[in-house]
């Protein structure tokens, strides 16, 4: 395949415009590395223009790493909620998908609107909350597991793609005998990777940062998954001043803790994103259809 | 088999009984069906029950026994406030102008991360793209807030290099609303872009191959190939993100607003939080939801309804 | 009501409480108290004790000898310090004095009030709560949250806490002629405690001594920006996240010089108004919006937030600003430590041990700068912002009254306030020390392993300061707080514990409009916006919020 003039203009601009768009969107991200480790008056000497970190000092880190610190346990927290968490949203979600990817399901329009409606109508915190509350889910070791465990709004894009996949191949399964969910398990899933893992990204995005529903949910600090307490943390090191801790020391400057909780949190997200990324690659025809 | 005696049947048969087969043949797609609504029902339905605050004078102490009923009242106090309808309009326009962007700039950054055959590169630039998102508005407007600075923001410093004159970018009301639409972009593209490629990977090379055969250039191979193969999903994101047009974005409003483009920034989200959170006026910040919500499932049914005459799909 | 109270949002009020705890008492080791979560937020901690008891023990009068009376309390603390309660020899000591048992549940300093506000409309009330005054206190109070008092209180049976809150100040707390709670105030740095910082160095420089008024000021300010091209003459910032802090706060004195203070409301005569929309405002408009245009104020007031102000403050490239009283000393510490790194005096990540009881080297303080007619107005907090509540649904609201009065006995405050004397403080030549070695900073305890949470299990006292308050602070922190207490110039908002429901719904709103018309005239605006703003002011509300308030002022006065 020789590429034409025009093609390869078109290529090499093509580089160069991604490139530039992805620094562009990364400087923040680069930023954010850059503070949590530059030292403070380097910091305010420059008034915050940081681009390149000239000396190393890891203050931050150890302030918010500290021996005892809650942000271990915190870690282990949001570990266990994201991994059972994105497990149970991916069955939900998959479940539900898939057979609503039937066009010919009776009621499909029904369980639809079902669905949707309650993607813009909400009750609102209050009630959502005394919901939880009587359900018995308040300060358990799994009511964030289940507050997120569904998104309609998921469901949905993977309906689609569902609907995309040639009737002709599960037929061919049914004909040899296979139910519903076996066809599921074993020809649409594994044909179906991209849109599972893309999927599956975003509810671990979701659980992994969740800071909200922790804050109303959860009173046991032991039970506080990582972003609360990273949050409050911040939050307590930039409260006004009527409310800081003067006394002798003031804690090492907010910009510099925001940053490195940021890093602190969000490191681990970046580790396995390029893990999952690799099942972008898959889901071309697993045994094709004959004819 | 069962196509058979179908068939034959169908003729005899009640339209009743016929449904009832239906129902029966599809019995594990029910049973599958059934984790999610009760999900739905849990969490999502019996808070419904809420709604009902925004009719009322909610007394929250003693709950809806004593409450007393306000109907519309609450709803005419709304319309009432200039700063209501300022937030309505803001997010009306803010909200179209993000729909725009969101829709063009993710379909444009999958398509050519998509032409990237360096494999490492892609991979690399995927990632960054997507780093945005772990990042909270609380972070990134912090940051850009930073940027814009009159004095010494990075911008302003690469616009005096270009000979030009300093400008406060964040407090003029004629570019704030351009700020949050590019900034938010920036930040979210990633996600939307992701699904996309997710999409184009699912679709069957043979088509390519065929397309090459037919000498069509890359750029053809793009317009006929990729795109429709990939129109299902854009339409059905497209969809989706129409019934969030009511909401502009609360968190990075909240980070960048500034008291003097309140005019032209301040969201029905903003407005919802600062009278339901700060003021605790749960009634109010109720009737506002609702007003919301109403919109929003209105702007999925219309959207739904265009997408299915112009592809014939929608998302249902 | 205090302007930084209502400009603080989330968790503020509570907060601003828990803080001044915090900066009480020199040393880390009081802020052991605000410490950070572990264990028990569970009641299943706690033991038996079954609260049954309660409603046997019907005698009121004697300090129960029944069982330990279980108390719910929400406690809002600091979660980045290590915390347990079940080893907290200062809580224990507590609750054999006054026969209880706190079961507290930790919640952080910021989110206090959100969390209280969702416990109540969740029926989860905490036994005893302490609750923001206005808008809050008097809304849940009016939908029956707590406990009707009014019989309860008097010399007889509650003498303790008669003497901490006089009867006339019971009568500003009441909502709908009943008492609900009982007021609060967090001692004497609570409350409006702003002072007016300048850099002492610069004032020198500029040959010239502290202004005393607002002309003197401003010329010091043209002379300092000729002098220090690059440093920002008059600072100031906007608020956290989610609020619009008016950057009033930090041009109080400038405004005070004009005789108005912003969102403070007035009574003459019986008759209201509101310093919004005063014609005095307008001039005070005009003559900051001169210094903006100046260059004396900081270009970026209305986005920048307060680190990045703080950042300003440390590396030199401020002037002045309004600072909060217990910050001077540290923001004082931080200049000289840059100033030191920047002569190579000192490591580029070093630092300088605590210089609170040195005098301040680079920072000067004061309070009002007069004006042309040679007075002053400056915003003051209200005598109380909070209430402590008793919780309707408590199973002996009686006996929870009873321990409320047993600990404002003169023994109990100095254990609830100060913790076991010989350990925590001592009473050296008569004046109080605490123990500030006593605990580890970085664990929060003792040498044998436990927590001390002093000021952090008390229900009062508060309106006459904690006891011996003012001696335990250290040079700088009393001179900075001296300062802001003496101002001379302090009035109160007429509006205080005044009853207005229009006022609870709208003022928010109102209050919004101002911020954003303010500033905008400040950086440049047109002035004509501030007469379209005082129409709108009245007309959405401003009117009607008046109206109300003179018909509560002659409810009061007519009792």
């Amino acid at each position: 395949m020789k590429l034409t003039r025009g093609e390869s203009a078109f290529v090499v601009a093509n580089y160069v415009v991604l490139s530039l768009i992805t620094i562009i969107i990364v400087i923040p991200f680069w930023y954010v590395l850059t503070v949590s480790v530059t030292p403070y008056s380097i910091f305010s000497e420059k008034n915050g223009m940081v681009l390149f970190p000239t000396s190393f000092n890891f203050d931050y880190y150890a302030y918010l790493l500290k021996k005892g610190s809650l942000i271990y346990n915190a870690y282990g927290v949001t570990i266990r909620n994201t991994a059972a968490g994105v497990a149970l949203a991916l069955v939900l979600t998959a479940t539900a998908a898939y057979a609503l990817a039937e066009k010919k399901l009776p009621g499909r329009r029904i369980i639809m609107l079902i669905f949707v409606f309650t993607m813009l109508f909400k009750g609102g915190l209050i009630p959502t909350y005394i919901t939880v509350k009587n359900l018995g889910l308040l300060n358990t070791d799994y009511v964030l597991i289940l507050v997120m465990a569904y998104s309609a709004f998921n469901m949905i894009i993977m309906k689609s793609f569902f609907e995309g996949i040639p009737e002709s191949l599960k037929e061919s399964a049914a004909i040899d005998g296979a139910s519903e969910l076996r066809v599921l398990r074993s020809i649409v899933l594994p044909m179906s990777m991209p849109v599972i893992a893309s999927i599956g990204l975003l509810y671990m995005v979701t659980y992994w940062n969740d800071f909200f529903n922790a804050l109303l949910y959860v009173t046991d600090w032991h039970k506080a998954p990582v972003q609360l307490v990273l949050r409050t943390i911040i939050a307590s090191s930039s409260l006004p001043p009527e409310l800081l801790e003067a006394a002798g020391k003031t804690p090492p400057p907010t910009i510099g803790i925001q940053m490195a909780a940021i890093i602190i949190v969000a490191l681990p997200m970046m580790i396995i994103y390029p893990f999952i990324q690799k099942y972008f690659e898959q889901g071309m025809l697993i045994g094709s259809v004959k004819g | 088999m069962e196509l058979v005696t179908g068939g034959l049947a169908a003729k005899t048969e009640k339209p009743y009984a016929r449904l009832l087969r239906r129902v029966w043949k599809y019995k594990w797609l029910y049973v599958m069906l059934l984790p999610a609504l009760a999900w739905a029902i849990l969490f999502d339905y019996l808070p419904l029950y809420g709604i009902s605050i925004a009719f009322m004078d909610y007394n929250v102490i003693q709950g809806f026994g004593a409450s007393k009923w306000a109907g519309l009242a609450h709803f005419h106090e709304l319309f009432e406030s200039e700063m209501f309808r300022h937030a309505f309009r803001n997010t009306l326009i803010i909200s179209l102008y993000k729909m725009i962007s969101g829709f063009i700039c993710p379909i444009l950054l999958a398509l050519s991360l998509n032409e990237i055959r360096t494999r490492w590169f892609k991979k690399t630039l995927q990632t960054a793209v997507y780093l945005p998102r772990f990042v909270s508005w609380v972070v990134y407007g912090g940051i850009i807030t930073l940027l814009l600075s009159p004095e010494t923001g990075l911008i302003n410093k690469v616009i005096e290099w270009f000979g030009g004159n300093p400008v406060y970018l964040l407090v003029e009301p004629s570019y704030f609303r351009t700020i949050l639409v590019v900034t938010d972009a920036m930040k979210e593209m990633g996600w939307a872009a992701i699904i996309y490629l997710a999409a184009i990977a699912g679709l069957n090379p043979e088509v390519y191959e065929a397309a090459v055969v037919d000498g069509a250039t890359r750029f053809k191979r793009i317009i006929h190939v990729t795109l429709p193969g990939i129109s299902g999903t854009i339409i059905v994101i497209f969809i989706l993100r129409v019934g969030y047009l009511m909401s502009a974005g609360l968190d990075q409003v909240l980070n960048l607003y500034n008291p003097m483009v309140f005019e032209v920034g301040d969201i029905l989200d903003t407005y919802i939080y600062r009278v339901g959170i700060e003021q605790f006026s749960l009634s109010l910040a109720a009737a506002a939801d609702v007003i919301k919500g109403i919109i929003g499932l209105a702007m999925v049914l219309i959207a739904n309804q265009i997408a299915k005459r112009i592809n014939d799909s929608g998302i249902f | 009501m205090s302007k930084p109270v209502k400009s603080l949002g989330y968790g503020a009020l509570a907060a601003l409480l828990m803080g001044t705890i915090t900066l009480a008492g020199c040393g880390n080791n009081n802020n052991a108290s605000e410490s950070s979560p572990s264990a028990s937020g569970s009641p299943s901690a706690s033991s038996a004790s079954p609260s049954a008891s309660a409603s046997a023990s019907a005698s009121p009068e004697a300090s129960a000898d029944a069982a330990p009376y279980e108390l719910k309390w929400l406690k809002a603390q600091d979660i980045s310090l290590p915390y347990d309660p079940a080893k907290d020899v200062v809580k224990q000591a507590i609750e054999k004095k006054l026969n209880v048992k706190i079961v507290p549940e930790m919640v952080d300093v910021q989110q206090y009030k959100t969390k209280l506000n969702l416990k109540m409309a969740s029926s989860d009330i905490p036994d005893v709560t302490r609750i923001d005054f206005a808008d809050d206190f008097q809304k849940y109070a009016q939908q029956g949250a707590f406990v009707d008092l009014t019989d309860l209180i008097n010399e007889k049976d509650t003498p303790n806490i008669m003497r901490e809150v006089p009867a006339e100040v019971f009568e500003q707390a009441k909502v709908n002629g009943r008492i609900y709670g009982i007021p609060y105030q967090g001692g004497p740095g609570a409350g409006y405690r702003w002072d007016l910082v300048m850099r002492k160095d610069y004032i020198e420089q500029a040959g010239a001594s502290v202004p005393q008024t607002l002309d003197e000021y401003y010329n010091l300010l043209k002379k300092v920006k000729e002098q220090h091209p690059d440093v920002i003459p008059l600072g100031g910032y906007t608020s956290q996240i989610g609020q619009v802090k008016y950057a009033n706060n930090s041009f109080d004195n400038v405004f005070g010089a004009f005789g108005v203070t912003p969102g403070y409301f007035t009574e003459k005569d019986g008759k209201f108004s509101n310093y919004d929309i005063d014609p005095r405002m307008r001039d005070a408009l005009l003559f900051l919006q001169k210094m903006y245009k100046e260059g004396l104020i900081d270009k970026e007031f209305a986005t920048i937030k307060e680190e990045q102000l703080r950042a300003k403050i440390f590396s030199g490239k401020l002037f002045s600003w309004m600072g909060w009283w217990s910050t001077a000393s540290d923001y004082d510490t931080q200049i000289e430590t840059n100033e030191l790194i920047k002569s190579g005096k000192l490591a580029k990540d070093g630092s300088l041990p605590n210089q609170a009881d040195q005098p301040y080297k680079y920072l000067t303080l004061t309070g009002s700068l007069t004006g042309a007619d040679g007075t002053a107005v400056a915003p003051m907090g209200a005598p109380f912002s909070q209430m402590n509540a008793i919780s309707a649904k408590t199973k002996d609201p009686k006996r929870v009254l009873q321990i409320i009065e047993d600990s404002l006995s003169e023994e109990n405050q100095m254990l609830t306030v100060w913790g076991i004397e010989g350990e925590d403080y001592s009473i050296v030549d008569g004046k109080l020390k605490t123990n500030t070695s006593l605990v580890d900073p970085k664990t929060q305890q003792d040498s044998s392993g436990n927590f001390r949470g002093t000021q952090s299990y008390l229900f009062a006292p508060g309106l006459s300061g904690w006891p011996r308050y003012l001696e335990s602070l250290p040079l700088r922190f009393s001179e900075s707080l001296g300062v802001a207490i003496n101002n001379k110039y302090q009035i109160t908002d007429a509006s205080n514990y005044l009853d207005s429901p229009t006022k609870i719904a709208k003022l928010t709103e109102l209050n919004t409009m101002r911020d954003s018309v303010f500033t905008q005239i400040i950086m440049g605006g047109d002035i004509n916006k501030f007469d379209d703003f005082v129409g709108k002011w009245k007309s959405q509300g401003g009117d009607q919020i008046i109206s109300e308030l003179e018909a509560s002022f002659q409810k009061k006065a007519g009792k």
